[in-house]
């Protein structure tokens, strides 16, 4: 029996560009750290088993430019590295100190076991550089890498400066290239967001497809006949594939989702919380701030502050449970779909990649549950990617998708509103000055070349939707307004200093070996 | 400070006219203390005490905002005209004087604004709309000094009968001459808020905005004239492409929310919303912490009664030649090179022994000690 529909699995990997090499330890360079070894490597050890043993898979992966840049990154991963090697140490005095604590003894092993694991990953096989994971997964054709805004910047806030979406897809899409040695096929766009008539800009970076949460294709004109259960192409003629709500909610919901099952690991209750404050004190914050360390004992529970210790054995069948579970919804959906549309329907399922792993720690179990069940078992469903399935499919109906993100809401409010509107103001006038200089210096070199690059990459990095995002969380909201602060500061000062014409270089060098991310950035790209 | 929540809503509006706040009618009680209070700071604070500069500046961990909003909503139950919600940055809200248009106009004559802040204005006059949602849209514009005394100028000939608004033309479909647009409604503003939404209220459709000044004959001043933006759709679309034509749109509609057959539209969105807001949409990296961030199940471990925990360990440290051979129940541990070694433990309650020796490098000399403890927690 051949398969009579598509499941299209997205991980959408992305950190914003956090890079401090003038401080000795920062904080926020541990969001870093931690989803390398928890979600990144575990990824890559899992797309690595499925080739070695031959398991023909097909996944979908936005490495976004922020990410890519850090991970290729010297400082950075030599600080990874560091960091590791002190996870590794303390890990190996845990092993020791838990001695009489055989319910958790084994789980330090464990702990132990993986980090090791991580490091002879992370520095044999992939030589620091996980790039190179993603690179030869792509080129053995298992993995779509999805290139993104080049910072991440919320393209429909940025409406009424065009340039800067151009800039934030061209940028990617050079960057894309400089890394994975060929042009990206498809998009995953900042949060989903979606401004009808953008999609020129990615043709006009050849790009053929992106991703939209399910009311930008519902609610695109005209009506689009198979709802979100086949792409449409938009009239520039690059396809959009829409988000299929009710796999989504099996992940994500708050409720019905698998991640809150009572066996699967407790994220909250880490040791760098839990214990003596002496023995912890060389793995947490410099100034004995308490933070996350990746140690965690227990297990979810229940809505109890009690709580059981972990057991791997149970939650692993908990994850091969629910792949199961997942696989046999898509099934019935897909074998109801065939029959109501009269196609194979696509099924496409998006999740951030760092749910995997960092706060779901049996996601990637899941996954790989799931993939093997699907490519072993299923006779119905197939994985596929997008650029698999427009070539199979070439005939699909036109229509311009609606205005949308996948953000609270459903459109800007999580990037629009009373803790973040402020910036918006700012990051237009520093737009139309790129804009302004671009048009005015097209061809500079030496000095003012690389004053204007400067420009650019500050700009660029003003613009990532995280600093918005994380205003309206509330979590490190100091730090966020700080960034977009900095960046504009100094992207005014460089303006300044081009159209006076007199440059501070050292101060310039100092800035470029700061924020230092797209080296050969074309600045020339905001000329109007 | 006098304990302001015991004043009446009236003595509040009493204390902030003497303290100058514009319109403080306009406010909840709760957000008047706040404004009364702030203007009250304000008036103690030293000027020029600003934030360090962003390179002395440690790794975020405290929860202080370096920008704070007071928002303020009027409700306009049974009213017609659109509501709003005006947002003040408190750079713009701290003077509040009558004649508070020359106090920033005098302020933007110098504009730089301290180090590491962002600056206040950029000396142009203009105004941009954005959209936030199918019913919501943005403002934000900025005034230049010369055209800001021109403002002045004309507040002052018609003191009191000029007042700032915002025209919003629905102009759809349409080129736009100023005076073509289908409709169009007038808000009030405070113009030194600098930006304003707007509750625009009908989906698919385009809008620009007009700054102005609005006499007591109905004479438009325009400052300025902002961009046309479009609201999203927030219903499937009217157009059906014929030779695409679903059997049943409401059905296919219905089960891309992925809830079976039989939904209406109207039930779908409902249900949708409902699913988006339990949903996690784009936690980011949750960033070590969660809300929105992160599935809503991990909740962050926060306790919600009083709690007591204890626990003990056994901490075991010693000393031998540098070169000899220490096992603890039979298994090597390394020591320091100095030859000191530490050896620390979870102590559960009960009995736990613990047999250590060392032997020296040429195994001539063998030292034992066997550690007994017996620890026992009585909770009370």
């Amino acid at each position: 029996m051949k398969e009579i529909g598509y499941l299209l699995l997205v991980l959408h990997a992305h950190l914003p560009f956090v890079r401090h090499p003038e401080h000795e330890y920062f904080l926020e360079e541990d969001w870093l750290y931690e989803a390398i070894t928890e979600t990144y490597i575990p990824l890559i050890d899992i797309f690595d088993r499925l080739v070695d043993e031959k398991i023909d898979f097909r996944m979908t992966m936005s490495v976004t430019p922020p990410l890519a840049s850090m991970l290729g990154d010297a400082l950075l991963q030599d600080r990874y590295l560091r960091h590791l090697e002190k996870l590794i140490e303390l890990a190996e005095k845990e092993v020791d100190r838990t001695r009489w604590q055989p319910e958790f003894n084994h789980l330090a092993k464990m702990y132990l076991d993986n980090f090791r694991k991580a490091r002879s990953i992370f520095v044999d096989r992939y030589q620091k550089n996980l790039l190179r994971a993603f690179k030869k997964f792509q080129d053995l054709g298992k993995l779509d890498v999805l290139t993104c805004g080049a910072t991440h910047g919320f393209l429909p806030l940025m409406d009424t400066t065009k340039q800067s979406v151009r800039a934030q897809i061209k940028v990617a899409a050079d960057h894309y290239r400089s890394v994975f040695g060929r042009s990206p096929r498809g998009i995953w766009l900042p949060e989903c967001g979606y401004n009808p008539g953008d999609d020129e800009i990615l043709n006009q970076n050849g790009i053929r497809y992106f991703f939209l949460d399910t009311h930008g294709i519902l609610h695109g004109s005209p009506r689009p006949k198979y709802g979100v259960f086949a792409p449409v192409y938009c009239r520039s003629g690059v396809a959009a594939f829409g988000r299929d709500l009710e796999s989504s909610k099996q992940v994500w919901s708050a409720k019905e989702g698998y991640p809150g099952d009572f066996f699967y690991r407790e994220f909250y209750r880490d040791i760098g919380f839990d214990l003596e404050f002496d023995y912890i004190k060389p793995y947490i914050h410099p100034d004995g701030i308490r933070i996350n360390t990746g140690i965690k004992y227990y297990r979810i529970t229940g809505p109890t502050d009690h709580k059981e210790p972990y057991q791997p054995q149970v939650a692993r069948e908990k994850a091969a449970y629910h792949a199961g579970n997942f696989m046999f919804n898509r099934e019935r959906q897909v074998e109801y779909l065939h029959g109501r549309l009269g196609k194979k329907p696509v099924i496409v399922a998006p999740y951030d990649a760092e749910l995997f792993g960092h706060w779901w720690y049996e996601g990637p179990q899941w996954l790989d549950f799931l993939i093997r069940k699907i490519s072993c078992d299923s006779k119905m469903l197939k994985l596929t990617t997008a650029h698999d399935y427009l070539k199979e499919n070439k005939r699909n109906q036109v229509i311009t998708p609606s205005f949308s993100s996948w953000g609270w809401k459903g459109f800007s409010e999580y990037w629009l509103n009373g803790s973040n509107d402020w910036v918006y103001r700012h990051f237009h006038e520093a737009s139309q000055r790129m804009n302004e200089l671009a048009s005015r210096f097209k061809s500079a070199n030496g000095l003012l070349e690389r004053a204007l690059k400067q420009a650019a990459r500050e700009l660029l990095l003003a613009e990532s939707s995280d600093w918005a995002f994380i205003m309206k969380t509330g979590t490190v909201v100091e730090y966020a307004q700080r960034r977009v602060k900095d960046h504009i500061l100094r992207f005014m000062r460089l303006y300044d200093y081009i159209t006076n014409g007199t440059i501070d270089e050292g101060w310039l060098a100092d800035v470029e070996s700061k924020d230092n991310i797209f080296p050969d950035i074309d600045y020339r790209i905001y000329a109007s | 400070m006098k304990d302001l929540n015991s004043l009446s809503k009236k003595e509040l509006l009493d204390r902030a006219k003497q303290l100058k706040i514009r319109m403080p009618y306009l406010y909840r009680k709760n957000e008047l203390i706040k404004m009364i209070q702030k203007k009250e700071m304000a008036s103690q604070a030293v000027p020029g005490t600003k934030p360090q500069s962003a390179e002395d500046k440690k790794p975020s961990l405290r929860g202080k905002k370096l920008v704070e909003k007071v928002s303020s909503r009027r409700d306009t139950a049974g009213d017609t005209k659109p509501y709003y919600e005006p947002t003040y940055h408190t750079e713009a809200a701290k003077d509040e004087s009558p004649s508070r248009l020359a106090v920033i106009a005098a302020r933007r004559v110098a504009p730089s604004a301290p180090k590491g802040e962002l600056p206040l204005s950029y000396e142009q006059t203009k105004i941009v709309l954005m959209v936030r949602d199918p019913y919501w849209a943005f403002v934000y514009w900025d005034i230049s000094t010369s055209t800001i005394q021109k403002v002045t100028g004309l507040m002052r000939e018609h003191y009191g009968k000029m007042r700032p608004i915002l025209r919003v033309y629905d102009v759809t479909d349409i080129d736009f001459n100023g005076k073509n647009a289908h409709w169009n409604f007038d808000m009030d503003v405070i113009l030194d808020a600098k930006n304003w939404y707007i509750h625009v209220g009908i989906p698919n459709r385009s809008y620009l905005v007009d700054l102005g000044l609005l006499d007591a004959q109905n004479n438009f001043y325009l400052v300025a004239r902002s961009n046309v933006a479009k609201t999203p759709r927030d219903v499937p679309s009217d157009v059906i492409d014929e030779e695409w034509m679903a059997v049943d749109f409401e059905e296919i509609y219905a089960l891309s929310g992925g809830f079976g057959v039989g939904l209406s539209s109207a039930e779908f969105k409902e249900r949708k919303k409902q699913l988006l807001e339990q949903m996690v949409s784009s936690p980011g990296f949750g960033i070590t912490s969660p809300g929105v961030t992160s599935p809503g199940m991990w909740q962050k471990g926060k306790r919600k009664g009083f709690f007591f925990e204890v626990w003990t360990e056994l901490l075991v440290y010693g000393r031998t030649m540098p070169d000899a051979k220490v096992t603890v129940s039979g298994e090597k541990i390394q020591l320091r090179p100095d030859g000191t070694f530490s050896l620390r433990y979870f102590l559960p309650d009960g009995d736990k022994n613990l047999p250590i020796q060392a032997v020296s490098r040429d195994e001539d000399d063998t030292r034992k000690a066997e550690i007994r403890v017996k620890k026992d927690t009585i909770w009370g």
